[in-house]
């Protein structure tokens, strides 16, 4: 309706205007004279487009830095350009070849990270290489199988290393068993535990789970530290491998362990037992129950397996075992076995100082750290509980998880490991628009460290110590006194924080505990 | 157990909505065909009424006219296909038809196109007692349920036997009334810390941790998943508790003008989340704007120095005056409304410094001042004019017209010369003010100079008032116009 269209003069009273626009179908000039004798005929669309004049509006906005941008957004109107040059995915062999290659990258971070924050030697990375290598072997058949096998086309192999669902493959698997890279994040972590066993290293598979969950190994959404072209050119179920998704449960690392070590004949090639004591010290100390707690459960596990260095469990085929065949579930249920008959003997004799008191002190004692955790451990175990409930259950049980310190703990964790990982991720996918509109954003509101810097980490051992005085009138004899089921409660807590660190459930843990301890009925 | 502010799009999600609105719109066609039998059988007129009203007769025109617009576009596309040269098949034909059949059949869209938008139902308060419709009695028996529920569900299961297993239970526990709530379980790790963070901003506002609710939402802005618009409302809230008053207009403002209501709204889009707080329409201002606007206003008001208010009210009437040009805004009534308030401020600020340099100002300079004023209350009395045109929008139009009125007059003091204050009079007005409109008074603290400032006026009862100034006062707006 603004618009003026240029034509002939009006030259009504000497007017100049040669601009014309129509109001009410006629033909005015600039300065309101009507043209006479013009005569438009609205003749329907049609006519409009028969003479192939296609007309567009254009809605301009202003984007975040204040130009026109038309209201496609940007990335909608650039698909069609970029799109037929954007870099292809490849599939079949070449695919798998490249998904190798990644998994392989990855694991080089993995080790880089182990050495540079958790003072690895620097031999452990030609270990990491060599379990590699020797992993690949087996890979090697399956990728340069024939290809007229057509089930190693296409995506077959993308369930390769999903593990998540190992129960659910078909029996008839024999056949498919070819076509398996058996590669999954898992498999990548598996390694490394490998490496750590014979190398001696006081490494277990809760280590490795805190690694990943809490500390930040490269292990959940690892795909974002590949390079940028491997990442465009990965089929996406690759990119769904290398996510890395739900945290390992259920014994899914246990498992993935037992293939991996079978896989590379770890067994033939490497040392590979678990040093059972260090991991009962290790444990003693967790649960911050007293040395002779360690004692006792040494001796019942030489009792019962008149060694202390047990081998690890081995299999090829995809069946979860029992709980206990596991070696290092098997050592936490001695554990925990030996802890519940100790106590359960010295309440019975009435005699001893480890009786249904000292269960109610402990749980007193436990409450207060994981209400306000100052060591490494006890943080991870919060971020681990965080990790692994889901929040609306939290609310439920309406626990200590609440308490305002467990809250600035894990809003600092969070901060410090998950932000940093998400804006380096968010910095390379972005727009330039998004990511100045973002800015702004964030600019207005700023992070809030919590006011108290959290000095570092106290070293577990010092913890311990300074909680022994703190907690000296927890465990007088008097403070509170306790009965046989504070016994199995402080039992079912241990089990709990247990089963929190290995990466089991509950009830498999407890189902473990009490195959040991009716395995001590029977061999005493 | 709350809602993650992240959109979903799953396709399961997708399906789920699709299967529940075929249900309902299957079960109000075989309603309707019932109803519209009974309606047949009894001559009543009233029947007839009830059974029109379950259809809006704004929606039903709409969609006629839809129809219309629709066949038009057929009309157009294949012309422009001939144009094109390119040969009309009949397969061409049969795929068009297809594309625009699904775009129909989709059970969501066709469900919402006969029910009014949530965003006309929100918070629309009928105040006026013509408008009240009866509630509906009309008693349906159990069996004639029955058959209608039977016959809705045969419509839906030939689709359900495709379905996984998970789909029909879930159908048939949403059949029988129960909500499904999901079993919670370990998901991905982002997904469960992203859960936790939600939860812990929920309960820490619930508890009034603010400091703590706002480290949660400052770090969840930041995660890429999360959709800023669905946690808008709760952050400036947090903000607005921290007393930060300055980065909340600020994060308001950012959001006018990253999320503008320019973008068409598409209802047949699956949005997880309530589309009515979320973005707006270009029929639709969005509430982050509305309150952004709100908030400029009040803040402007509790400026400091009387220059600084006299800045932030301009700018504030330059930003409105251009947004009231575009379409979603031009024909929202409490964008005019702020509008007009805001000029009202503007006239109440700039009447005071006039009364308090009145000994200074001299001659023309006097008049230019003068007349700033008048122009501010003549702009207030348009915005309200236009308040009043869109819509039925409500609003203490006799309050702020009172207003208006005093602080004209309040310019023309010295010529009336009249020298009575009726502090009763004065403070039973103030009472009325409050009574009628609490919501500005509260808020709005230093709206007090409006009444506070010591006019030299004879009588303040409104009434009384306007009989005794009908004759004097278009003698004396005459000059201004000028």
């Amino acid at each position: 309706m603004s618009t003026y269209i240029k034509g002939p003069i009006c030259g009504v009273d000497n007017c100049r205007s040669r601009l014309w626009r129509i109001i009410d179908g006629r033909r005015t000039c600039q300065y309101g004279h009507v043209m006479e004798g013009d005569v438009e005929f609205n003749d329907d669309e049609d006519d409009v487009n028969a003479m192939g004049v296609v007309t567009r509006r254009l809605n301009l906005t202003t984007n975040a830095t204040g130009n026109f941008q038309s209201s496609l957004s940007l990335s909608q109107s650039q698909r069609s350009t970029l799109g037929s040059n954007k870099t292809e995915k490849i599939y079949g062999k070449d695919g798998r070849l490249l998904f190798i290659k990644c998994f392989q990258y990855i694991l080089r971070k993995q080790t880089e990270w182990l050495i540079e924050k958790e003072n690895f030697p620097n031999s452990y990375s030609d270990l990491v290489k060599l379990i590699w290598t020797m992993h690949l072997k087996h890979i090697d058949p399956v990728l340069f199988a024939d290809n007229n096998n057509d089930r190693l086309n296409g995506h077959d192999s993308d369930e390769a290393g999903d593990d998540d669902d190992g129960n659910n493959y078909p029996v008839s698997g024999k056949r498919n068993e070819v076509g398996r890279l058996k590669l999954s994040m898992l498999s990548s972590i598996s390694i490394h535990y490998l490496a750590c066993l014979h190398l001696g290293l006081p490494i277990f598979t809760n280590d490795i789970l805190r690694w990943i969950c809490v500390d930040g190994l490269p292990y959940f959404r690892s795909h974002h530290i590949l390079p940028k072209e491997w990442q465009d050119k990965l089929p996406n179920y690759y990119l769904l491998i290398l996510d890395g998704g739900k945290p390992p449960c259920e014994l899914q690392l246990q498992h993935k362990v037992a293939q991996c070590a079978q896989i590379i004949n770890f067994k033939t090639h490497f040392r590979s037992v678990i040093p059972a004591p260090v991991l009962l010290l290790r444990l003693t100390l967790i649960e911050r129950l007293p040395g002779e707690f360690y004692f006792y459960s040494k001796r019942l596990l030489h009792l019962l397996y008149d060694n202390l260095e047990i081998p690890i469990l081995t299999y090829e085929d995809n069946h979860y075992r029992r709980p206990h065949q596991y070696t290092d579930i098997k050592i936490c249920s001695v554990f925990i076995a030996a802890v519940k008959l100790q106590l359960l003997a010295d309440q019975q004799s009435k005699a001893d100082n480890f009786d249904a008191n000292f269960a109610s002190g402990w749980l007193n004692m436990m409450k207060r750290t994981d209400e306000n955790p100052k060591d490494k451990f006890s943080k991870a175990k919060l971020i681990f509980k965080m990790t692994y409930s889901p929040a609306s259950s939290l609310v439920d049980s309406n626990s200590e998880i609440q308490s305002a310190a467990n809250t600035t703990q894990y809003l600092d964790w969070i901060e410090k490991n998950l932000l940093s990982l998400e804006e380096t991720h968010l910095e390379s996918t972005q727009t330039l628009d998004e990511k100045i509109a973002n800015r702004k954003l964030h600019n207005i509101i700023p992070l809030k460290a919590s006011p108290d810097p959290s000095s570092g980490d106290i070293a577990l051992i010092e913890d311990i110590q300074s909680g022994l005085l703190e907690f000296q009138s927890l465990y007088d004899r008097n403070a509170n006194p306790g009965n046989y089921y504070s016994i199995f409660e402080m039992v079912d807590k241990i089990t709990r924080d247990l089963s929190l660190h290995f990466g089991i459930s509950h009830d498999q843990l407890r189902a473990s505990t009490e195959h040991i301890i009716q395995n001590i009925e029977e061999t005493m | 157990m709350f809602q993650l502010p992240v959109i979903d799009r799953s396709s399961r999600n997708r399906k789920r909505r699709k299967i529940r609105y075929q249900y309902i719109n299957s079960l109000k066609r075989k309603y309707d065909q019932l109803n519209y039998n009974q309606s047949e059988a009894s001559v009543s007129s009233e029947a007839d009424n009830v059974t029109n009203g379950i259809l809006t007769p704004e929606n039903s025109e709409s969609s006629e006219a839809e129809a219309a617009d629709l066949e038009k576009k057929h009309r157009r596309k294949r012309r422009l296909q001939s144009v094109l040269g390119n040969a009309l098949d009949s397969s061409d034909e049969e795929l068009d038809g297809d594309e625009d059949g699904t775009d129909e059949n989709d059970p969501e869209t066709q469900f919402y196109e006969s029910h009014i938008k949530p965003q006309h139902t929100f918070e629309v308060w009928n105040v006026n007692t013509a408008l009240r419709t009866p509630i509906q009695r009309k008693k349906i028996t159990y069996n004639a349920v029955k058959k209608l529920e039977k016959a809705a569900t045969k419509s839906v299961t030939k689709k359900l036997n495709y379905q996984t297993k998970k789909l029909n239970m879930y159908f048939q526990a949403l059949k029988f009334g129960f909500d499904v709530y999901p079993k919670p379980q370990l998901s991905k790790q982002k997904t469960m810390h992203l859960a936790h963070l939600n939860q812990l901003l929920y309960t820490n506002v619930l508890n009034q941790n603010w400091e703590i609710a706002y480290r949660c939402f400052s770090i969840l802005i930041r995660l890429e998943d999360v959709d800023v618009r669905s946690l808008w409302s709760i952050g400036s809230e947090i903000l607005n508790s921290l007393g930060d008053t300055q980065s909340n207009e600020a994060y308001l403002e950012w959001l006018a003008h990253v999320f503008p209501s320019r973008v068409q709204f598409n209802q047949g889009t699956n949005y997880s989340l309530d589309p009515v707080f979320r973005c707006g329409s270009r029929t639709h201002t969005p509430t982050f704007v509305l309150t952004w606007l709100w908030t400029r206003l009040f803040i402007a008001t509790s400026g400091s120095s009387a220059v600084d208010k006299e800045k932030f009210l301009q700018s504030l009437i330059d930003r409105l005056d251009e947004m009231v040009l575009s379409p979603p805004y031009m024909d929202d009534s409490e964008i005019w409304y702020i509008f007009g308030l805001t000029h009202l401020v503007m006239a109440s600020e700039l009447s005071s410094k006039f009364r308090q340099s009145k000994d200074i100002l001299l001659g023309s300079r006097a008049d230019i001042a003068r007349n700033q004023v008048i122009q501010h209350i003549n702009n207030a009395k348009n915005c309200l004019q236009m308040c009043k045109a869109n819509s039925n929008y409500e609003f203490p139009e006799n309050v702020i017209e009172h207003q208006l009125v005093q602080l004209e007059r309040s310019l023309y003091t010295d010529e009336l010369s009249v020298n009575c204050t009726d502090e009763s009079a004065k403070s039973s007005d103030e009472d009325g003010i409050e009574h009628s409109y609490p919501n500005e008074d509260s808020n709005l603290p230093d709206v007090g100079p409006l009444d506070t400032q010591q006019y030299e006026i004879e009588n303040l009862i409104p009434e009384v008032e306007s009989a005794e100034f009908t004759v004097p006062a278009p003698i004396r707006f005459g000059y201004e116009s000028d």
